[in-house]
């Protein structure tokens, strides 16, 4: 069986096996044509519906991009307000709705760069951000994770960062990351590969013990 | 090697992800690799625990109601802004309504007068007649598209002269640029003059982003291309609409002139009251000459006039578009 047969077998099998809802698959097989045509007509259940399916992913990803939960709350409202303006422009032949609307999100964390002049402002995350786990001795680890993760991926290049974002962020295939991005599948396997070992030098550093064990 | 070792990461994050497999399964599957990719996989499911977070309720259900507040607004927005239709839109439903309220006087006539045996029965009686549909006091949106884009096309113009145009303002010139392309997709709606400013304002547009390219990021470049392409299928909208009034220019001068009505000239002044129909000879000739006068006179206002005026009236206060 060769890469893709045995991916597609493996994709046919479903399953959860992440904290929460499976970040990876995209959802080019997810059948939401019929939903984006329906919005692009104006049909406000199917906005709603699109808003309610991407929200979250907006959000990680800007998270991603930001690294500062203020900014991608603010961010992830300016994507949809946009979303909303040019959804009727949005024409399949050009790129799926999910590469489309990502590129949006893209765009507006540069105009919103350019506009701080930085790379992103660095805050610690709100004490309130909910991360989905049971207990509060859980809900402090994983913020502390997440504060780990979220640190070393800001000293990432920007090309690579922005692909763990879209994938990693917001859940998006390679297929769709290399289409948001304008790249090809193979380019954004390398960039991934080079970003993940980029974050494991920057996270062994951090906390070398942890990495020991797990070796 | 490495590219190999590319694919199979990515095989094995998908799989992980999707829950069909664990990283031992993954691992199993390429022992060959299995040095290399744990380490990977490890950090790469650490990256996946750490982004799994949903934004706060709270948060979340305030922006919802916000982005469902922008929805209804657009709504209203789109109903008000809809181009005013010109009136010839108005005469079929005018008609009807004219032809029932005559339908309904003929009916009463024939209830009350007893004439039209069976209808005699019916008691018809109609005490107020409303027309199906008026015209509702809408305002045309395409005069304030064409000065946001105004607007947005001096903010290039000053930023380009100062060395740094804000990507941000190429991108929305590209939105507004289609929007205001896609106007002319219903050229009923659009008044002549309206339809030459928009036509003058893209020419405007073509010359400054040709100029403009250079000075900006490769990102904004392309955005830059797509925009003079938009242009581009615009002014060729505009043409489309301008020529039908062109196309009968070139029939009418030539054929007319070599007649050799000169020497037929003194007949009709000899025979005035005999013959009224010998009469109609002198009359032919002058109206041939008279026609390439006409022709010139068709042909102005076919070429569209660009409208400096337009661009003067912008305010800057319109730039303020997000």
């Amino acid at each position: 069986m060769g890469y893709d047969g045995r991916v597609a077998s493996l994709a046919a099998e479903g399953g959860g096996f992440w904290r929460c809802q499976p970040l990876y698959p995209g959802l080019e097989g997810q059948g939401e044509r019929p939903m984006v045509d329906a919005a692009r007509v104006g049909d406000e259940g199917a906005i709603a519906e699109l808003y309610n399916r991407y929200f979250p992913r907006v959000y990680r990803y800007m998270l991603v991009r930001t690294g500062n939960v203020g900014d991608a709350e603010d961010l992830t409202e300016e994507v949809f307000i946009r979303v909303l303006d040019a959804l009727e422009r949005f024409e399949w032949r050009q790129v799926p709705f999910s590469a489309w609307l990502f590129r949006i999100a893209h765009n507006a964390v540069v105009s919103h760069q350019r506009r701080d002049g930085a790379r992103g402002r660095l805050s610690p995350l709100s004490p309130s951000l909910p991360v989905d786990t049971q207990g509060p001795e859980e809900a402090v680890e994983a913020r502390l994770a997440l504060d780990e993760v979220m640190e070393a991926t800001r000293n990432l290049p920007d090309a690579q960062r922005r692909v763990i974002a879209l994938r990693f962020g917001a859940g998006l295939s390679v297929a769709e990351t290399a289409r948001a991005l304008g790249k090809s599948g193979g380019n954004v396997k390398v960039i991934q590969h080079k970003a993940i070992v980029k974050l494991r030098e920057l996270l062994v550093e951090k906390r070398p013990e942890d990495h020991e064990e797990k070796a | 090697m490495k590219r190999r070792l590319e694919e199979t990461l990515e095989e094995c994050l998908a799989a992980l992800a999707r829950g069909q497999s664990t990283v031992e399964e993954c691992l199993a599957l390429y022992p060959e690799l299995a040095a290399e990719l744990e380490p990977l996989l490890h950090t790469a499911r650490r990256l996946q625990d750490g982004y799994a977070v949903d934004p706060s309720p709270l948060y979340a259900q305030a922006a919802r109601e916000r982005f469902l507040a922008a929805m209804t607004r657009r709504r209203q927005r789109r109903l008000v802004a809809r181009p005013a239709r010109p009136f010839w839109r108005w005469v079929p439903a005018a008609l009807g309504s004219a032809a029932l309220v005559v339908f309904a006087a003929w009916a009463s006539v024939l209830a009350l007068g007893g004439g039209g045996g069976g209808y005699q029965e019916l008691p018809i009686s109609i005490s107020k007649v409303t027309p199906i549909s008026t015209p509702e006091p809408v305002v045309s949106d395409v005069q304030g598209q064409v000065a946001r884009l105004q607007a947005q096309l001096e903010e290039i113009r000053t930023g380009a002269e100062s060395g740094a145009v804000e990507v941000v303002v190429i991108q929305q010139l590209k939105e507004n640029t289609a929007v205001l392309v896609d106007s002319l997709d219903e050229p009923e709606a659009l008044e002549p003059e309206e339809v030459s400013q928009i036509d003058a304002l893209l020419a405007d547009q073509e010359q400054l982003l040709s100029e403009v390219k250079e000075k900006v990021t490769p990102e904004a470049a392309e955005d830059v291309d797509e925009i003079i392409r938009i242009a581009g299928e615009g002014r060729a909208k505009v043409e489309k609409i301008l020529s039908p009034t062109a196309t009968p220019t070139p029939s009418a001068t030539p054929t007319v002139t070599p007649s050799a009505t000169p020497s037929e000239t003194p007949t009709p002044t000899a025979t005035p009251e005999e013959s009224p129909t010998s009469t109609a000879s002198p009359t032919a000739t002058p109206s041939a000459t008279e026609t390439p006068e006409e022709t010139p006179t068709q042909t102005p206002p076919v070429v569209p006039s660009p409208s400096p005026e337009g661009g003067e009236e912008l305010s800057p206060t319109e730039t303020a578009a997000p």
